[in-house]
């Protein structure tokens, strides 16, 4: 027995393979803990919840200062002959771990605040809620942490899952709709990264992230480069599917029916941004940029894909009144920068895309968190009834104006940022017309986001002044500081990672540091 | 203790334990019949564990000689099945003990001593028969586990079940006759019946004869019709969908198996040189066929016990897409023996799991519709079985981190590696239809509309355990998934 605790503490526990395993079942275990907990226990299962995402976010931690100190982390489980599991620790993955840890961290208070009791909304099925809500940021963490094809395809479906309840959460005609619409297109996407997967399997003999070099030593012996070529389009169609390239993104606005913290979470990083990272890891890790752009030329069309889908977002966006939907096509646009930054395959249009992904992310979930609230609390759904509501909630929708222009890229925001190395590295790369797009979509930004915060901030409030002054005491911060929180720190975030830049820790410094690694080594 | 005496318990406890529960009453029934589960499940596994620690290939028992003799036998996958059979019946046992204690007398569907009588009678035919290695025993093994499978189903005593119970009874017979012909036959032409003397001397005689076609055809399309391949699946969903809960589940997750490792050891050991390509062709659309249409009637059914029996053909047809694999091979490579046993293994815990979840549902709401799910008790009572069912349908949708997933991935890699191509679009059928009829449940689950309690109808409450074990079940065919590469190495051997 002795010697057991021996061997687990020196071997196992406490050894970088555990930590690595601890950041993915913190959430898992907390989150099959949390479907036995009843609604009587509320307390608890905040606790519990809150728990999880703060001691992932601990391993996290250890992980990167570990990574700085040049130890690695790896997990390689043998699942059957010539299938690895295999879980690791590189500084993309960490890009990816990190933003989605403290994205969870903040949605969690967030949905916290959201489906606190005193509103008399329909609040059954909590425990299921959190329960998936939990499994969801495992698989999220699980793909970025995915050492090979093989073990994202697994995380990938599991996310999948695991989002599926929580988009059809309410229970109503519309929500049961839109989860058939996301279910029919997610699965298929899952089932054509299946055959992707295997086809690469089949070519190549593994399905690991090597950079192409497996890959560049079959194609130099062959002349045949069309079985490639097709490999590269099924596995992006699959992936396609979550990170919304046109045509496959009508699931993502119909999703808007589910709750605010499960939209801002899907939209920022778990669905969504998984999709992203595929494109990212397809392009970097299965099949290197050597051979992608240079041997295969895949990059011209799937620049163009990622154009069309930034237009075509744009334009769809503009055309919406209500404003979660506007806010839904604003990603589909949004998403692609990222696509294209990776796709266009030059090191500074990459690094444009990478820290769009973390970016994107802190914007887009502070939009959502202000969103949820007005649905929440004023029960405002359209744009129209947006007039004058920053005289009533002012924080909340100071928060929202930084989200929006950051969208549209105004400095300091984040969002500058992404698009200068976009457009710095579009000139580099020779993709000139991907400039106009820039620019066309930055009008088409401003022209979607700045009349809601003219309506937010100019226009009359329609209401009477008793009416303002005793909401303005109701939406006071200190009243439910769990629900309007959330939004002032990614609000805050969104700034910081955009005036600090060029600080050694920032998501640009990390997205330059990763990049080296694909490029120059 | 030697495998050897092993496999004579693994047969003979199972029908001692038959006619002991003939003379007990029902309270010492219900005792004995957990300590008799155990008995066996440590039989089953010591077997297991043994065979594996020792690693011999095929045993002969009795110190018959060969030609005249019993023969018995156990192999990697003969043994891993016995192990099988005794989980399986281990958790029927165990649901239907914890089901008697909330249950009134009334209710409890009639589990009579000779009920019980005839569980350990199909599991005492299901052991010889995986033990068997001569193709006359094997009949008798079959012969009996149809009977007693039959005789369970009507068991049930109403008029559904029993006129299902005498379809799967002509059919079984006409399937025992097409298959005796083809022992007959074989018996003519060699003069022997133990399976690997056959297979030796047909190797030994070059080019097979005639007759010997014949005898295959005859064999194979007997056990076709017992395993419900796709002209001959109808049989199985009134008969599956009828039978009570435990029946269903064992029915569904073992006898037809059984059926099917015939079919596999035959083609595998017995005539693998005189299955021709177009045959392996054949059963290979055979088994696309069945994928495809028992999904589309599994999405067609609206009742909860028509929808699982449908899934249960669609899921038998993967493992008739073993045979195109075995194209160009002169032995079963390991991937098509993994394939087989992990199909297997999977299915019948997803299986057993979703009858049983099925089953609680069933009683909880009063209702054995669709509509069932969508009822207020379930919501408040069912929570678990609920639950089960949702990862039962990982595992039926194939999604990883199942066993269901791996087989895929093999089924697909494997079709992709000898150019199989046309094989690729029913298993990712399957995979769809699946997932349109597991999610049909799963969305009633959600919806906002519940309906209010018949009170016509008889409702009762179910003790939780019962709802435990669908849960431990379905998590179990997972965790085959994760630590599947135990079962595959020992495939590997042989």
């Amino acid at each position: 027995m002795i010697q057991l605790i021996e061997y687990l503490t020196n071997s196992v526990l406490f050894s970088n393979s555990f930590y690595l395993l601890m950041v993915i079942i913190s959430s898992a275990l907390t989150g099959s803990v949390v479907f036995f907990i009843s609604d009587k226990y509320e307390k608890t299962r905040i606790t519990l919840n809150l728990f999880g995402a703060l001691i992932k976010f601990l391993f996290l931690v250890i992980i990167v200062t570990g990574l700085y100190r040049l130890e690695t982390y790896e997990i390689d489980w043998e699942l059957a002959k010539g299938l690895q599991f295999i879980l690791r620790a590189d500084s993309l993955a960490m890009l990816f771990a990190i933003l989605s840890s403290v994205l969870w961290l903040v949605t969690t208070v967030y949905a916290i605040g959201y489906f606190k009791k005193e509103n008399g909304e329909n609040n059954q099925h909590l425990q299921r809620f959190f329960g998936f809500f939990s499994l969801c940021i495992t698989s999220s963490i699980g793909i970025s942490f995915a050492g090979n094809l093989f073990t994202f395809l697994i995380f990938y479906e599991c996310l999948t899952l695991s989002t599926y309840p929580l988009v059809t959460h309410s229970g109503t005609q519309k929500a049961i709709q839109a989860g058939r619409k996301y279910l029919a297109l997610t699965l298929s996407g899952g089932l054509v990264l299946l055959i992707g997967t295997i086809f690469l399997a089949v070519l190549t003999g593994g399905t690991y992230f090597d950079q192409g070099k497996n890959m560049a030593h079959i194609l130099k012996s062959t002349e045949n480069q069309l079985p490639f070529k097709i490999l590269f389009w099924v596995l992006i169609c699959g992936v396609g599917v979550k990170t919304a390239l046109v045509p496959f993104h009508p699931w993502l606005p119909t999703a808007m029916v589910a709750p605010a913290p499960v939209s801002a979470l899907l939209h920022a990083v778990a669905v969504v941004k998984a999709g992203a990272f595929g494109i990212i890891r397809i392009i970097y890790d299965v099949f290197g940029v050597e051979i992608y752009a240079k041997t295969l030329n895949l990059s011209a069309p799937l620049v163009l894909w990622a154009s069309i889908t930034i237009i075509y977002g744009s334009l769809k966006a503009l055309q919406q009144t209500n404003i979660k939907k506007r806010l839904a096509y604003s990603t589909v646009s949004q998403l692609s920068y990222i696509t294209l930054g990776v796709a266009m395959a030059g090191p500074i249009t990459s690094i444009g895309g990478l820290i769009h992904l973390v970016h994107q992310g802190l914007m887009k979930i502070t939009l959502f968190f202000c969103a949820g609230v007005l649905q929440k609390e004023e029960k405002i759904n359209e744009i129209k009834e947006l007039n004058g509501i920053g005289k009533i909630m002012p924080w909340t929708m100071i928060c929202f104006t930084i989200g929006a222009l950051g969208m549209i890229g105004v400095p300091p925001v984040a969002g500058f940022v992404s698009k200068w190395f976009l457009a710095t590295g579009a000139l580099e790369a020779e993709y000139s017309y991907v400039i106009w797009v820039l620019i066309g979509s930055s009008i088409l930004n401003a022209m979607y986001f700045l009349p809601l915060c003219y309506r937010i901030w100019f226009l009359p409030l329609k209401s009477s002044k008793t009416y303002e002054s005793n909401n303005r005491q109701k939406h006071k911060i200190l009243n439910n500081p769990w629900l309007y929180s959330p939004a002032i720190i990614t609000a805050l975030l969104s700034l910081l990672t955009g005036i600090f830049a060029s600080h050694e820790m920032s998501p640009l410094s990390w997205s330059i540091f990763i990049l080296t690694e694909f490029y120059f080594l | 203790m030697t495998v050897e005496n092993l496999t004579a318990l693994l047969i003979s406890v199972p029908f001692i334990q038959a006619f002991i529960v003939l003379f007990l009453n029902r309270n010492a029934r219900r005792q004995m019949n957990q300590f008799f589960s155990v008995c066996n499940l440590s039989i089953a596994g010591y077997t297991f564990y043994l065979f594996h620690s020792t690693k011999i290939n095929s045993i002969i028992v009795g110190g018959w000689s060969d030609v005249l003799g019993i023969s018995l036998g156990v192999n990697h996958l003969s043994s891993s099945l016995i192990l099988l059979t005794a989980v399986i019946f281990g958790s029927c046992n165990f649901y239907q003990y914890t089901l008697d204690k909330t249950l009134s007398k009334k209710n409890s569907e009639n589990k009579n001593s000779s009920f019980w009588a005839v569980i350990y009678i199909l599991w005492a035919s299901l052991n010889a028969l995986f033990l068997s290695r001569d193709i006359f025993n094997i009949y008798i093994t079959l012969e009996l586990v149809t009977l007693s499978a039959v005789a369970l189903i009507a068991f049930k005593k109403d008029a559904k079940a029993i006129s299902a119970s005498i379809r799967y009874l002509f059919l079984a017979l006409v399937g025992s006759l097409f298959y005796l012909f083809g022992v007959a036959l074989l018996y003519y032409k060699f003069g022997i019946l133990n399976i690997d003397l056959i297979s030796t001397t047909i190797d030994l005689g070059g080019q097979p004869d005639i007759i010997t076609y014949y005898a295959f055809t005859l064999m194979i399309v007997g056990l076709c019709i017992k395993t419900a391949a796709f002209p001959f699946h109808f049989w199985l969903p009134p008969a599956h969908a009828n039978a009570s809960t435990i029946v269903s589940a064992i029915l569904s997750a073992i006898v037809v198996k059984a059926s099917f490792y015939l079919i596999y050891i035959l083609i595998g050991t017995l005539f693998i040189d005189t299955i021709s390509t177009p045959f392996k062709y054949f059963i290979g659309l055979i088994g696309s066929i069945s994928i495809i249409w028992g999904g589309l009637m599994a999405i067609a059914q609206n009742e909860l016990k028509k929808i699982a029996a449908y899934s249960t053909v669609s899921q038998l047809g993967y493992l008739f897409l073993f045979a195109p694999l075995l194209i160009g091979q002169s032995d079963i490579p390991y991937k098509v023996e993994a394939i087989v046993l992990l199909q297997i293994w999977s299915h019948a815990l997803l299986k057993t799991a979703f009858f049983l979840a099925l089953g609680n549902v069933i009683l909880i709401s009063g209702k054995k519709t669709l509509e069932a799910i969508t009822s207020k008790r379930v919501r408040t009572h069912g929570k678990k079985s609920i639950m089960a069912i949702g990862i039962i349908g990982i595992g039926l949708i194939g999604l990883p981190p199942s066993a269901g997933f791996l087989v895929k991935w093999y089924l697909l890699s494997e079709s992709m590696t000898y150019l199989l191509w046309p094989f690729i679009i029913p298993i990712i059928l399957g995979s769809v239809l699946a997932a349109i009829y597991i999610f049909k449940i799963l969305e009633k689950t959600i919806t906002q509309d519940t309906i209010a309690e018949d009170t016509n109808n008889k409702t009762s409450d179910i003790h939780s355990l019962c709802q435990w074990i669908p849960l431990g079940l379905a998590t179990l065919s997972i965790l085959v998934g994760v630590f599947s590469s135990f079962m595959i190495q020992f495939g590997e051997l042989s």
